[in-house]
């Protein structure tokens, strides 16, 4: 469903739920790497700009 | 995604299940946003012909720590705080729903989520009898809230009797030990029984969660756990989710470092979606809302009429309105997008001094008059031919959209169909199956 979803969106509306997905991506590969705890304030994406400013991960690809 | 269709999973064009299944209504940052500016956009929200009421209240503790759970929040509430919270989001609810045009319209829903609700204990009454008397609220108003097996108590489950509430609903997941124990759960199930004996069949919709496409999870395990669930005497309704690492940086962080078992094969996972499904149905059960399917036969018609299914916690279509309350709570209405912010704390304080507490970044005021087309997907109802005709007529919808949708219409048509169409109407039964995954 998320597939279809994603492709009957605008395209501006699109990358807004590309970026979301891109963001985990970061949070998770920076817990995989030990640069971030894995604690439940991770899933907190309104300040996750602060959870990736210490490490090496990006946001945005 | 293939560059060619019906050459990917099960013959759709898709090589891979979504990465993300949670918040689609999500638009690009605002940062020119004021508190004021976007109340302002609230109160003009205009109420179209089309308009409905659904009302979320949120509640951000949950004792337990899941490793798949996007949740945010505290992990433990004091009664006197819990009793505090439950004023806060009735004032909270309260005074939305008294800038909002559409007050007074019929109220469908009424969901109670979080997090586990069921913290709350007995201050969930509060909330209930607040809401049951807002103007709009029926006999015909679905209630339905969540809870988590190992904290549920008994005056709890009381008040959700005393107020008549039509759907109770908790996660069990999966029933392997092991695997519950990978996502941080209690490996028994000890729970389930203690809270079924509480409800004592005086809730008629008993909801279960089942996860698919869990670390180390086979499609056998999982059509076990769904088997065990459809036979079990107490439980009448399945709500079954894809796992998705988009939704959980943890999961993301286990599966890469090896800390979790590694999921199964893309066509192993395709499978557990059209098999969950295509079980559901066979049995006779019928959807609601996005995931959740509920056995007719166990449910008197009334209520099944009630069950509107709002868990995906966003509009249906752009005339709708869903005010959502309590920390991190999201509101979506004609126009507006409006978030609130997740600190538990900094939502109490300026909730205790009359401010509605939005995070602005993630707020907008952008109407977004497509919405029917790209959540129907979501929607047991599928995409209504009046709602496709208003968003043309009204030039909701560029030329990639109506292309993008004819092309999947056929797509889906050809796959599990006799007849090909291109009628949105007509399609959305194969699309609920085929494309479910």
């Amino acid at each position: 469903m998320g597939h279809l979803v994603r492709l009957l969106k605008k395209e501006a509306n699109r990358k807004a739920v590309d970026d979301y997905i891109s963001e985990g991506l970061a949070l998770g590969n920076a817990i995989a790497a030990g640069e971030l705890k894995d604690r439940r304030s991770v899933n907190n994406r309104q300040v996750a700009d602060l959870h990736l400013s210490g490490t090496s991960a990006v946001s945005t690809p | 995604m293939s560059a060619i269709g019906n050459s990917g999973l099960l013959g759709s064009r898709f090589d891979a299940l979504a990465s993300n299944t949670i918040d689609y209504w999500m638009l690009p940052d605002d940062p020119s946003l004021t508190n004021h500016g976007v109340l302002d956009a609230v109160s003009a929200a205009p109420v179209l012909p089309d308009a409905s009421l659904q009302l979320y209240i949120h509640v951000p503790i949950c004792a337990q720590n899941c490793t798949f759970c996007a949740f945010t929040g505290a992990n433990s509430i004091s009664y006197k705080m819990a009793e505090r919270y439950s004023k806060l989001v009735m004032w909270q609810l309260t005074d939305l729903m008294d800038r909002v045009q559409v007050n007074g319209h019929h109220i469908s829903s009424v969901h109670i989520g979080g997090g586990s609700p069921d913290l709350l204990g007995s201050h969930v009454g509060r909330i209930l009898e607040g809401v049951r008397a807002l103007p709009g609220c029926t006999d015909t108003t679905e209630f339905s809230v969540e809870m988590t097996l190992s904290t549920t108590q008994p005056d709890f489950i009381e008040e959700l009797v005393r107020h008549d509430v039509t759907k109770a609903s908790f996660g069990i997941q999966t029933l392997d030990p092991d695997l519950r124990a990978h996502m941080r759960q209690p490996r028994s199930l000890t729970h389930l029984s203690k809270v079924l004996d509480m409800i004592d069949g005086r809730i008629p919709v008993v909801n279960a969660d089942l996860i698919t496409c869990l670390p180390g999870q086979s499609l056998a395990m999982a059509l076990d756990d769904l088997q065990a669930l459809i036979e079990h005497p107490s439980i009448n309704a399945i709500s079954s989710y894809l796992l998705t690492s988009g939704a959980s940086p943890s999961l993301i962080g286990g599966l890469l470092s090896g800390a979790l078992p590694q999921q199964a094969s893309p066509h192993d996972r395709a499978l557990m979606r059209l098999n969950t499904y295509g079980t559901l149905l066979r049995q006779g059960w019928v959807r609601r809302g996005t995931n959740t399917y509920i056995d007719p036969s166990a449910v008197p018609a009334t209520t099944l009429d009630k069950i509107s299914g709002n868990e995906c916690l966003g509009q249906s279509h752009h005339a709708a309105f869903l005010l959502g309350v309590g920390a991190s709570a999201i509101s979506s209405m004609p126009g507006v997008r409006l978030e609130q912010v997740s600190s538990l704390g900094q939502w109490m304080a300026a909730a205790e001094r009359k401010e509605h507490p939005l995070h602005l970044p993630k707020c907008a005021t952008v109407p977004q008059a497509d919405t029917a087309l790209w959540v129907f997907p979501l929607r047991h109802e599928g995409l209504p031919q009046h709602r496709y005709d208003w968003m043309l007529a009204n030039g909701a919808l560029d030329d990639e959209q109506v292309r993008t949708l004819r092309t999947l219409c056929d797509e889906a048509s050809c796959g599990t169909r006799p007849r090909a169409t291109n009628s949105p109407s007509s399609a959305r039964s194969s699309w609920a199956t085929w494309y479910a995954c």
